[in-house]
């Protein structure tokens, strides 16, 4: 079937949504990465199995959805359309599930418990995680199958592409995007009307746009989150995107580590065409338009445009001088559109409810929502969506619950291995590009890494250099070399043999790496080692002058020592060790050689809490040359 | 014929960490599937391979990157005789390809193991503790990442987040995502790998 003009799209439209009873029950299952690592594969299975052996097709759907974005506690299984939230389900718990269904009650175990009260919440939207978001990206996730044409049609899908091609002018769209304050989400806040409009106005007759899904950041997935999930909804912003620049070809560039977002985002435009809404004439429009996936092969320096492109070409990802920038340059000397997918996604929201909706949402300087992944030490981990401007601790305590095991906050690295960290003092920092620049941090893709007590902020300042080192493509000699020799130097340093000129020496190379790169990530690499000593100073201290690791995370500042009045003797210790590094009796106090000890620390996680004799000791105190 | 040492990093240069991993007597230094015949032409059904995988291009330089890509999903790495083919085919030169293939960090020219084990080194993970994962990995297979074991059953690979953040540290073994391990969950999920081998 191909619809021809937007009337037979209405038309679709009425019929899916005639045919839907609303009163059916849907149960849905999150698959994306996160949920299928936990196993919601079978878990959807074994709900269907009850189903049809309680021969209740007619009165339930199972749906396999997209993330939910409570990752730590999937697979998640949400109940409609009451919205009963059961989470960490397992497939044995499918009978119940099924059987309160027909009894129209929830299973009380697998409802989320209150960390604070200590009651069960049943329903979404009264959990504190979504309680205090505004999901309009991440929202339809869970409502729809991700590759499912009609299940988005059902939830306003191409709406927005209709209205433009029934009523605006290219002019228009521009001037609505830019009026409501669209930014891009890639990480720099480049305002999206602007870019559109320079490319728009760029000579040449062939154009293209590019959605960005690079996201090379480690500990940032709501790229991947948004086109696993909800794959149209990145078509329907490109498409909008093309018919104001001008553009008929399009590429999604995709990481190849995101084999989940490749199949949907594939067999999304491949069922976008079937259906006329991609390829020659778009909705019997005069409008051309085909997008084609373009698979990344893992070069983090593809995230940057100029470097995009020349993968996009075949060729090494390296970065060149901008100007010219690609909306007057850019693949094949084509004016080329770039946007991050979290941009392209804003884009239908914006056209279906006007400029001024979107300007209500978010701080002066930056509207609208962001996603953020929010990991590492928390309690919720997970991809949170909140207004631009949300602070910090909204964040880090009111959403995602805060810091496991009753430890305490130290930092959040914000922006990746571009960006810097946050000091636990400015936690109430609001979230948007120039607040958090002002810090020393930037937006970037919007990870987030909490960090608590446990973790040394040197180590992760030489972590996101040893990243950064190994992404450099080279061009630049001083990012070539410069970030080289800034990782020797913190080795150096979390070995214990950091020198009292190592923080100038640090400093010097940092200021020549950020003047002397071409691109973002060799302007940028510093920032990690720069934030940390603002913020952390004296922990480089401790490091250098005292040769101890005050987190007790660097291998070679801090031993393993077993208590021998806690030890009672267990023994679990001895038989994990993988070096055969502890001798004791049963029931006898045990020891570690220290001289075959690998520091590996499966000693402490197998030590039974109620002994916790296994304890982490500075290096310093006990005497070696 | 066994080998003492550490091998040779294969082509790959850079790419393997240099991390205290204890002794790896058993390592693949180049691989030893054969392709071509002794005149220098593939063999038939590699042959066949190639010329299935060039159908779905174009034969454009722009299409390198999905060529490799498609060529490693065929063959678990990327082969020499294969590339000097391709190289022909496409007319560009083997070293333009290199060039392209050495850049990005998805192409291997290892063979791989029987078991291929992907282990994320996101900040995430390393914030849980996925530098003592990989130890833990390196000192059960004998191998450091971008090596495979002579004997082929492991292949060890890292990766900068493969965005399973929520369950850090993340062991993604033949595909199947291993999630909050610890070294201890790691020597467990090797031994099984290596007893599933066994007959």
């Amino acid at each position: 079937m191909r619809l021809n003009s937007t009337g037979e799209l209405e038309a679709m439209r009425r019929s899916i949504l005639g045919r839907r009873d609303p009163h059916r029950t849907h149960v849905t299952v999150c698959s994306s990465t996160g949920c299928l690592a936990s196993g919601s594969e079978k878990v959807t299975e074994a709900i269907q199995r009850e189903v049809q052996a309680r021969g209740l097709e007619e009165e339930v759907e199972v749906m396999s959805t997209g993330c939910h974005g409570f990752c730590e506690h999937g697979p998640v299984v949400i109940v409609r359309p009451d919205s009963t939230f059961y989470h960490s389900v397992r497939p044995g718990d499918a009978p119940r599930i099924v059987d309160m269904l027909a009894q129209g009650q929830a299973v009380e175990d697998l409802l989320y418990q209150d960390p604070g009260t200590g009651g069960r919440i049943k329903h979404e939207g009264e959990l504190p995680f979504y309680a205090l978001q505004t999901r309009t990206i991440l929202g339809n996730n869970g409502l729809l199958v991700p590759t499912s044409i009609e299940d988005y049609i059902g939830l306003e899908g191409f709406s927005a592409i209709a209205k433009v091609l029934d009523s605006m002018a290219p002019e228009q769209v521009i001037e609505t995007i830019t009026r409501s304050g669209l930014r891009g989400r890639g990480g720099a806040g480049f305002p999206t009307g602007a870019k559109w409009e320079t490319t728009r106005k760029s000579p040449g007759e062939t154009k293209y746009i590019v959605c960005n899904g690079d996201e090379g950041d480690p500990g940032a997935y709501m790229n991947r989150s948004v086109l696993e999930g909800n794959p149209y909804s990145v078509l329907e912003g490109m498409l909008i995107g093309a018919y104001a620049i001008g553009a008929r070809e399009g590429f999604v560039y995709v990481r190849a580590e995101y084999p989940l977002a490749v199949r949907n985002i594939t067999f999304a435009i491949r069922r976008a065409r079937e259906l006329g809404l991609l390829g020659r004439r778009v909705l019997g429009t005069r409008f051309d338009f085909d997008v084609r996936v373009v698979k990344g092969a893992g070069a983090f320096v593809c995230g940057e445009e100029t470097a995009l492109m020349a993968s996009i070409e075949g060729k090494r990802g390296m970065p060149r001088p901008r100007p010219p920038y690609p909306a007057e340059s850019g693949i094949w000397g084509r004016p080329t559109n770039i946007n991050n997918v979290e941009t392209w996604a804003n884009v239908p929201h914006i056209i279906r409810r006007g400029a001024e909706w979107y300007q209500g949402i978010g701080s002066a300087s930056s509207k609208g929502t962001k996603v953020f992944s929010l990991v590492g030490k928390i309690n919720n981990t997970g991809l949170v969506e909140v207004p631009m401007g949300t602070t910090l601790r909204t964040i880090v305590y009111d959403i995602g619950g805060g810091i496991p095991g009753g430890k305490t906050l130290k930092a959040v690295q914000c922006g990746g291995p571009s960006g810097g960290c946050i000091p636990a003092q400015h936690v109430d920092v609001p979230m948007d590009y120039e607040g958090l620049r002002a810090y020393g941090a930037m937006m970037g893709s919007g990870g987030l890494i909490v960090m608590d007590e446990g973790t040394c902020m040197v180590d992760m300042a030489r972590y996101f250099l040893a990243f950064t080192q190994g992404e450099s493509c080279g061009k630049c000699v001083p990012c070539r070399i410069g970030t080289r020799r800034m990782l020797e130097i913190l080795e150096r340093i979390t070995m214990g043999k950091g020198m009292s000129e190592d923080i100038a020496s640090l400093e010097g190379l940092a200021a020549t790496i950020r003047d002397g790169s071409l691109c973002g990530l060799g302007q940028t690499a510093p920032n990690p080692v720069l934030t940390t000593l603002r913020y952390f100073r004296a922990e480089y201290d401790a490091h250098i002058n005292e040769r101890r690791c005050p987190a007790k995370v660097c291998k070679a500042l801090f031993h393993f020592e077993i208590d021998e009045v806690s030890c009672i003797g267990c023994g679990a210790c001895k038989a994990k060790c993988p070096v055969g590094a502890i001798e004791g009796q049963a029931k006898g106090p045990h020891r570690i050689d220290q001289a075959k000890c690998v520091r590996c620390g499966v000693c402490q996680q197998t030590c039974p809490p109620k002994a916790s004799a296994v304890v982490r000791k500075d290096n310093s105190r006990r005497e070696t040359p | 014929m066994e080998k003492e040492g550490v091998a040779p990093a294969p082509i790959v240069a850079g790419r393997g960490e240099a991390t205290a991993g204890h002794a790896s007597p058993l390592v693949l230094d180049a691989p030893t599937e054969m392709l071509s015949s002794p005149d220098g032409n593939l063999l038939g059904p590699v042959a066949n391979k190639l010329a299935r995988i060039l159908l779905k291009y174009h034969k454009r330089k722009e299409d390198i990157i999905s060529l490799l890509q498609d060529i490693q999903d065929e063959f678990g790495y990327l082969p020499r005789d294969v590339l000097r083919h391709l190289s022909k085919e496409i007319r560009v030169p083997e070293h333009e390809i290199y060039g392209v293939a050495t850049f990005y960090s998805q192409f291997t020219f290892n063979e791989p193991g029987q078991h291929r084990l992907r282990i994320c080194l996101g900040t995430a993970c390393h914030v849980r503790g996925a530098v003592g994962v990989m130890e833990e990995v390196q000192r059960g297979t004998g191998i450091k990442p971008g090596q495979t074991s002579l004997d082929k059953q492991f292949s060890l690979e890292t990766v900068m987040c493969v965005g399973a953040c929520a369950l850090g540290p993340v062991v993604v073994a033949d595909g199947t995502y291993h999630g909050t391990m610890t070294p201890a969950k790691a020597r467990k999920l090797i031994q099984d790998l290596r007893e599933e081998g066994r007959p």
